[in-house]
């Protein structure tokens, strides 16, 4: 293989796919970056075998060809060189050795034979729907912060993607808090199916959806999806199991509803969660007429704070994990939010005022005796 | 092959502690049962009903009592134990 680009093109290339290279790995070759020429493109692939991100990127093909790279050396060289300088490639097939040669200068590297690279799965024929990207990557802002970062119960660490006929819902829960958001969809997805995807790699597919008045493409297999957005698809294995029945945790009827300006209850928060500890991550509310009372009182001191609200319902006190009422409070993108309660140890759910397609549920903090 | 030592001595460390986890789980869920089947005999018909007080107590006591996890230890507090405990309340 042999081929020139600039370092620029290299780089945004290499720093787009390198989120799959695993950060540990029994199989060496993982931490190698395929590289393939195809036509007037280079093709540059990554994966951790659970997920796998490939790009594309223009360049001048001398020799066509394949080679594996070592990852964090080709990258951070790509790093250090000027924008606009022309990076030449060439691998020696018999050695899996690749020179690369800039300005006057000459770098090697020893690599992996491309034929031990693991072959990237097969886009199926048929396309599952079309999104916008900014619309789904609101929609998994507003979901991924409550997407449990624990293993022991994988189905928690990923996203449900639900498509029905006329909607898209998607939804996390770690079982502490769940969010739900839904879309109306344009057009119908080619199947109605539910699947779970892994946090993680929405993660990293919501950084790359950067593009306005641009679609990302959905294709789903058994077990696995597919997303192709701009010169990008990532693909990743799916999460087996069953997704828990989440209607059931989503209060039907509420018996407080409190409206209230989202930023203020988010500050007031805040800064009662400052005299939080560890151990203590309980900022309570007061419900009464019509102030909502934030505090919290802490070995190293106590804060209150009255926001003027509108009640209706029963008055109560109940409590909730600063933390995760925070995260909760900044993904209601609206002025006022609705806050309703069903009782002081049983959930409570938030929602922006004035729009149906996003809730988040959230326990209340009860102390275990 | 030092690695994979060091994983190895890594992995065995986590199942230790995953059955020493698993141990006192089971000799609280042990106890518990027991205190439970005693407070039974004194049960009586008041709403609301001894089996739900039960649950609430081996909720409060720090046990799922939702069918995710039920009987597990639970680390925080669990949505779907405090929406089922509401519509056994409902
Ligand atoms: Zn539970």
């Amino acid at each position: 293989m042999q081929i020139s680009l600039p370092a620029e093109n290299l780089l945004n290339a290499l720093l787009t796919v390198y989120r799959a290279v695993p950060p540990r790995t029994p199989l060496p070759i993982l931490t190698g970056i395929l590289f393939e020429t195809k036509e007037n493109e280079l093709y540059i692939t990554a994966t951790d075998l659970e997920h796998s991100i490939c790009t594309y990127v223009s360049a001048t093909i001398e020799e066509p060809g394949a080679a594996v790279l070592p990852a964090r050396e080709i990258t951070e060289l790509a790093r250090r060189l000027h924008d606009t300088s022309i990076v030449k490639i060439q691998t020696d097939g018999q050695t899996n050795t690749t020179v690369i040669n800039y300005a006057q200068s000459e770098l090697t590297l020893h690599g992996f034979s491309p034929d031990e690279y693991p072959t990237m799965p097969e886009l199926p024929k048929e396309n599952l729907i079309n999104l916008p990207q900014q619309q789904l990557r609101k929609m998994l802002k507003q979901v991924l912060y409550a997407v449990s970062t624990e293993e022991h119960r994988p189905v928690f660490t990923g996203v449900l993607f639900e498509f029905t006929n006329e909607k898209l819902n998607v939804v996390a829960t770690d079982t502490h808090r769940l969010a739900l958001r839904s879309t109306l969809l344009d057009t119908q997805p080619s199947k109605l199916i539910n699947v779970i995807v892994p946090g993680k790699t929405l993660n990293e597919l919501s950084k790359l959806l950067v593009k306005e008045d641009s679609e990302v493409s959905i294709y789903v297999t058994e077990n696995q999806i597919f997303f192709l957005l701009n010169e990008v698809q990532i693909v990743t294995r799916l999460l087996a199991g069953n997704y828990p029945n989440y209607n059931l945790v989503i209060p039907q009827h509420t018996s407080c509803d409190v409206t209230l300006d989202t930023k203020e209850l988010l500050e007031a928060v805040d800064r009662a969660f400052l005299l939080s500890s560890p151990g203590r991550q309980t900022v309570f509310f007061q419900l009464q007429e019509n102030t909502l009372t934030v505090f919290l009182n802490a070995q190293t001191g106590r804060i209150r704070e009255d926001l003027q609200v509108n009640i209706t319902g029963d008055q109560m006190d109940i409590g909730f994990n600063g933390r995760y009422l925070m995260d909760a409070l900044k993904t209601i993108n609206s002025e006022q939010l609705h806050f309703k309660f069903t009782g002081p140890t049983t959930p409570a759910l938030l929602k922006p005022a004035g729009q149906d397609e996003y809730i988040s549920v959230l326990v209340p903090a009860i102390p275990q005796q | 092959m030092e690695t994979r030592i060091s994983d190895m001595m890594t992995d065995l460390k986590r199942m230790k502690n995953h059955i020493e986890d698993l141990e006192e789980e089971n000799s609280q869920l042990r106890r518990q049962l027991s205190i439970m089947s005693g407070a039974g005999v004194q049960s009586n018909t008041n709403s609301p009903p001894a089996a739900l007080q039960n649950l609430v107590r081996l909720y409060q006591e720090g046990f799922h009592v939702c069918n995710l996890h039920f009987g597990r230890l639970r680390s925080g507090d669990c949505l779907f134990c405090s929406a089922f405990l509401y519509k056994k309340q409902e």
